[in-house]
């Protein structure tokens, strides 16, 4: 019986980390490019015994996705500005309000902005949702089940993903005083 | 005996049939394979259950081995969409953090 009730909680827990993103359907006439990513737990599974363990990328990759349950991402590309607004967001970000779902950071800078979300219950880290626009891109990415941040940044120098210059790969790193060099500081 | 009888009694009666009538009956008789067409029939019969059974082996095999190869096309294409959303996800978050360190001043 409490088998029976762990597992309808953690069911619950699952299904509200997994956000519906068929609001989004919408923009894919008006898109000139577009890709759509739908990998539940079984996919993920699936996709998992085909990374390479001797690649560094691929290895990196499997760890971060031993524990996810799913990952979802949606992402649209359009010719010219002003085919996507908020109002297109909003389906989304209405079920980024309800219980579980807490904003980690929301950064606007000229006609930019990203979102990044987190979700938790009983104080169990599972889950995350980012919203990156810009003008003529669009880019929603939910990932259900635990996700280490610091590591899916780290990513950055495999996988075909660029390297920031100036960015370290974890958080706790950002925060540490920084060394002392001989040389220019021109982090900015 | 009544007339009846008579009759019956001749047409029941042996009688020998004409000339050529045993070649016209062998020759509507169908023809009999040689010997050599009834030696690979005899032979068919006695592998029939094994080659049966090649074939039903040869078929699953094949049905296994396509399987297999729709299942290394599915993982792979599984494979090239989690790395290309691991990649989306990565370079978004960070991103956002180049964006965030550039409004906050450049430090956390």
């Amino acid at each position: 019986m409490k088998l029976t009730i762990a597992l309808a909680f953690l069911g619950a827990a699952l299904h509200a980390q997994q956000l519906d993103l068929s609001s989004l359907d919408r923009l894919s006439p008006k898109a000139s490019a577009k890709a759509e990513v739908a990998l539940d737990a079984e996919k993920l599974r699936l996709a998992s015994k085909f990374l390479s363990s001797d690649k560094e990328g691929d290895q990196k990759a499997k760890e971060l996705v031993a524990a996810m349950k799913g990952i979802f991402v949606r992402t649209y590309e359009f010719e010219k500005p002003g085919e996507f607004t908020d109002a297109d967001l909003e389906a989304v970000r209405r079920q980024l309000k309800t219980p579980g779902w807490s904003q980690l950071v929301s950064v606007k800078d000229k006609n930019e902005s990203a979102e990044v979300y987190f979700f938790s219950q009983n104080n169990q880290y599972g889950g995350l949702a980012v919203i990156a626009s810009e003008p003529k891109e669009l880019v929603v990415v939910n990932i259900v089940g635990p996700v280490d941040i610091a590591n899916l940044a780290r990513l950055a120098g495999s996988l075909g993903i660029p390297e920031i210059k100036g960015l370290s790969g974890g958080g706790a790193k950002s925060t540490a005083p920084p060394k002392p060099k001989d040389d220019d500081d021109d982090e900015n | 005996m009544t007339r009846f009888e008579d009759e019956l009694r001749w047409a029941l009666q042996r009688r020998d049939p004409p000339p050529g009538f045993a070649d016209r009956v062998l020759a509507r008789l169908p023809a009999t394979r040689p010997r050599r067409f009834r030696f690979l029939a005899s032979l068919g019969r006695r592998w029939a259950p094994a080659l049966a059974t090649v074939l039903i082996a040869a078929f699953a095999t094949g049905l296994w081995e396509y399987r297999q190869v729709q299942q290394r096309r599915e993982g792979e294409r599984a494979k090239q969409e989690l790395i290309f959303a691991l990649q989306v996800t990565s370079a978004k978050l960070q991103t956002t953090r180049a964006k965030l360190l550039h409004t906050m001043g450049g430090s956390l």
